[in-house]
């Protein structure tokens, strides 16, 4: 009976001296860097044909959707804004009485995905819309530019040459 | 902590326990027997995966989630942890360590997810300023471990649940993740 009672006493000793088990912490970093400036590639110039449609000039391909590529990358997206087609140099007599210019991002599937600045009318074989603004989301877009100047009527245009420019404008948000 | 006193209370206590044995008729006695030691903690964290911090999309805020269920901004922390029994985690807040100074965020959260598990009650999380996420998503609540390793996903937000645009610069948080084993 005593050495029980010995043996006891020691199990309440050792329950008595064991701590409680500790709480342990971990601290999990983050870290990133926002930058809210818009950068774009260097575009590769396009090139002007006849319109197939219309007494125009217009950059290759824009009857079929397509234009000149450039990309351009938004750290937290931003806003869009393409202007109508500025000539640089034209033929004397080419009188472009309606002048339009079209950015698609990627296959411009949805109309929240075009962007149509245009003056004098639009061409309806290349867009009808005309909100010349654009929601970029953030990381890398890649648009599709083109252009078409002249008149919405089927004809010929003056031989010569025939230079212009498509401003496409793009705010950080 | 065993000085020569104890070392001979020790030895009076085995004498008196062999003694006891074959003399029935002595007097009862006792003796204390000290022990000492340091019990290791029943839990042991890894070495942390550090997140990374992305705008959340159109929304003015800063986020590190994509590796938690549901949430998908830049990139979760990670970190394994093994208890030798069960034990409840919990987490806190996202604290800021650097930030523009022109960033004030609304609502801040944090969220640890155990493993893939997607039942209500294998997250935790903490918010100051209200939730940003669903709250029916991310209850907040601490996590009953299991007994074993538990790899843990750990996703943050600061900002608020509004279109904006947030300050450029460098952003840096952590997250603070406890475990107290049963």
């Amino acid at each position: 009976m005593q050495n029980i009672a010995f043996s006891v006493g020691v199990l309440l000793i050792l329950t008595s001296i064991a701590p409680n088990a500790q709480a342990q912490s971990i601290d999990i970093p983050f870290s990133g860097t926002v930058s809210n400036s818009c950068s774009f590639s260097t575009p590769t110039p396009g090139t002007l044909i006849q319109s197939p449609n219309y007494a125009a000039i217009e950059s290759n391909g824009i009857s079929q959707g397509k234009g000149v590529q450039v990309s351009v990358n938004c750290g937290s997206g931003g806003k869009l804004t393409i202007d109508t087609p500025k000539a640089i140099q034209v033929p004397s007599n080419f009188n472009a009485s309606t002048l339009q210019s079209i950015v698609k991002r990627g296959n411009g599937s949805t109309a929240e995905d075009i962007a149509s600045a245009s003056s004098g009318g639009t061409f309806a074989a290349v867009s009808t819309i005309a909100t010349p603004t654009m929601i970029l989301p953030a990381g890398n877009s890649d648009l599709n530019v083109g252009m078409i100047a002249g008149k919405t009527i089927p004809g010929l245009i003056p031989n010569g040459d025939y230079r212009y420019t498509v401003k496409v404008t793009i705010a950080p948000n | 902590m065993l000085n020569f006193k104890s070392l001979l209370k020790v030895s009076a206590g085995l004498i008196l326990v062999s003694t006891i044995g074959v003399s029935t008729k002595a007097q009862a006695q006792s003796a204390d027997v000290p022990f000492g030691g340091t019990i290791p903690s029943n839990c042991v964290f890894g070495t942390p995966t550090p997140g990374i911090l992305v705008k959340t999309g159109t929304f003015a805020a800063i986020e590190g989630s994509t590796g938690v269920s549901g949430v998908n901004f830049g990139t979760a922390g990670k970190v394994s942890v093994n208890c030798s029994t069960g034990a409840t985690l919990t987490v806190a807040a996202p604290t800021a360590v650097v930030v523009p100074a022109t960033f004030v965020p609304a609502k801040t959260q944090s969220v640890v997810q155990r493993g893939t598990n997607t039942a209500l009650t294998d997250f935790a999380s903490a918010n100051t300023g209200g939730p940003f996420w669903p709250a029916s998503a991310f209850p907040a609540q601490g996590i009953t471990l299991p007994a074993g390793n538990s790899d843990l996903n750990v996703a943050m937000v600061a900002g608020d649940v509004v279109s904006g645009s947030i300050p450029s610069g460098s952003y840096s948080y952590y997250v603070r993740v406890t475990v107290a084993p049963n």
